[in-house]
């Protein structure tokens, strides 16, 4: 168990480098960008093949469609911040966290398929225009979305915090009249529930929102051709093995997130009411830094 | 038509540093035209992938036979739209000498050709001002700085002087190359943050 907490805690490291920057950081990204490449060339000739009546150019584009999903995650984004965020802040178990990775990649992946069946078949806006849209608007407003679920996050982290500290003065001006079994979390101390963010079904639907939002232009453009060769519900197929890529690498993310969570409250020991102050730090700390690159991501737009 | 619009996006996209990923990937080269004793012109050469060409078919209009190929009006709708570019645009290409940017023209000549199924662009850029080629040291970098388009320098080449490329090294160990064009443009990479930049290959032109 510690193993894989090491692990897990250890992928979460590869990630972070990757948002932090440095010489490595470049390195990485610049490997992924040519895998992507790699990828995105292939996925032109299972394109062309499809059109020209090869079925299993199908299978192909699905396979190279997923790996792209799952390269092109390895590159900064959105999803990946929030849901490693709130794997490493929240409440939520892994299981819980790798399903809300899968549902809202594959929302994003729907977005994408709605943008173009609703934009540009429907209201007859160009790709370009289409893409314009994503960037001008869908961006903004999932960034917006992302930043405001990081700042709900520290604000509870931030606030059990300071309860916390009411609980303790309280207890020791009660000269503990309550026994042990009842710890320091009575009535105006922290359950784990309040500790516990992101479980609730209208959180995990906000959180997929805000993700979701946001479509990969690779999936637009792979859907915009998919349509000009007549092969629309190949390349939608193809727009959804991409999410499944998307979800795998997220799944890593939050896989190391909810290690680093188990880690840091080993490490910061056993005792229930110290546990659930880290819990409480943990929220408020990383609550803040999703709020903050998410406004550097916006501050940042030209 | 692509380089006009995805400019705009570009820039939405350039959001931070760290925060962009690349969706064009370009094999460029680049040749050194001289004029008497004078660098005058660069000729840019852009080939895209597979998948861009792709979605080229429909950010430009082409193919109306719907045959999957490009046929000679479907180059040429391309030669003119991707050297068609907006006044503040610097189509990716910088040229530096003894670390100063050169001003460089708007394209002319424009030409485009399929090269397996991938479409490639060529155009002439004019210096603003021609350069003497005597001693003539100048370093050229082509990048997105927003990312967008990856671009890896494939060809150099000038009818004198000697033209080499420096590709991007993401191991520190083989460094020194880089180093020696980033000191032929030093202006530019210590204060440029821009990723595009930090992925740059480039080329060092040297001149007796």
């Amino acid at each position: 168990m510690r193993l894989t907490l090491v692990l897990l805690a250890i992928l979460v490291g590869a990630v972070a480098l990757l948002l932090v920057g440095g010489p490595q950081a470049t390195a990485l990204a610049h490997w992924a960008a040519e895998r992507q490449r790699g990828f995105q060339n292939a996925m032109a000739g299972s394109l062309q093949a499809l059109k020209a009546g090869d079925p299993w150019a199908l299978a192909t584009l699905c396979f190279l469609s997923a790996s792209y999903g799952f390269v092109h995650a390895l590159g900064p984004g959105h999803g990946k911040v929030l849901l490693g965020g709130a794997a490493l802040a929240g409440g939520a178990g892994l299981w819980r966290m790798l399903w809300l990775s899968l549902v809202s990649a594959l929302a994003q992946s729907l977005t994408a398929i709605l943008l173009v069946v609703v934009g540009v078949k429907l209201l007859a806006l160009t790709s370009t225009e289409a893409i314009g849209l994503t960037e001008d608007w869908l961006a903004p407003a999932s960034y917006v979305a992302v930043a405001l679920i990081g700042g709900m996050l520290a604000f509870r982290g931030g606030r059990a915090l300071l309860r916390q500290l009411d609980a303790k003065r309280e207890a020791h001006a009660h000269h503990h009249h309550h026994g042990e079994d009842c710890g320091c979390g009575h009535s105006l101390g922290p359950t784990p529930a309040a500790v516990a963010a992101l479980t609730s079904k209208r959180e995990m639907a906000g959180l997929i929102a805000s993700i979701a939002l946001r479509p990969c232009t690779g999936a637009l453009f792979l859907l915009v051709i998919a349509w000009r060769f007549d092969i629309a519900a190949s390349g939608m197929l193809a727009v959804l093995a991409m999410g499944l890529g998307t979800a795998l690498f997220n799944g890593l993310v939050v896989g190391g997130g909810v290690g680093l969570r188990q880690l840091a409250r080993v490490a910061g020991g056993a005792a229930a009411g110290r546990m659930q102050t880290v819990s409480a730090a943990l929220q408020l700390v990383t609550g803040g830094a999703i709020m903050a690159l998410m406004l550097a991501m916006i501050l940042g737009r030209g | 038509m692509l380089r006009t619009i995805t400019l705009a996006s570009a820039l939405a996209l350039s959001a931070g540093p760290v925060l962009a990923h690349p969706h064009v990937f370009v094999d460029a080269s680049a040749a050194f035209v001289f004029d008497g004793d004078s660098l005058t012109e660069l000729r840019i050469t852009w080939l895209y992938d597979a998948f861009t060409t792709l979605v080229l078919y429909d950010q430009l209009d082409l193919d109306h036979d719907r045959d999957g190929k490009l046929d000679a009006q479907d180059l040429e709708r391309v030669a003119h739209g991707e050297t068609d570019w907006p006044p503040e645009y610097e189509g990716d290409t910088y040229l530096w000498v003894g670390g100063v940017k050169q001003p460089l023209g708007r394209p002319a000549n424009g030409v485009a050709r399929m090269v397996g199924d991938r479409v490639e662009v060529s155009f002439d850029l004019p210096l603003a001002e021609a350069r003497a080629t005597e001693g003539l040291r100048a370093s050229l970098k082509l990048y997105d700085p927003a990312y967008y388009y990856a671009y890896t320098v494939v060809g150099a080449a000038a009818d004198r002087c000697e033209a080499q490329v420096i590709p991007f090294q993401p191991d520190a160990a083989e460094r020194a190359l880089q180093e020696e064009l980033n000191a032929l443009s030093q202006e530019e990479m210590p204060e440029d943050p821009m990723i595009g930049a930090r992925f740059a290959d480039g080329i060092a032109l040297t001149c007796d």
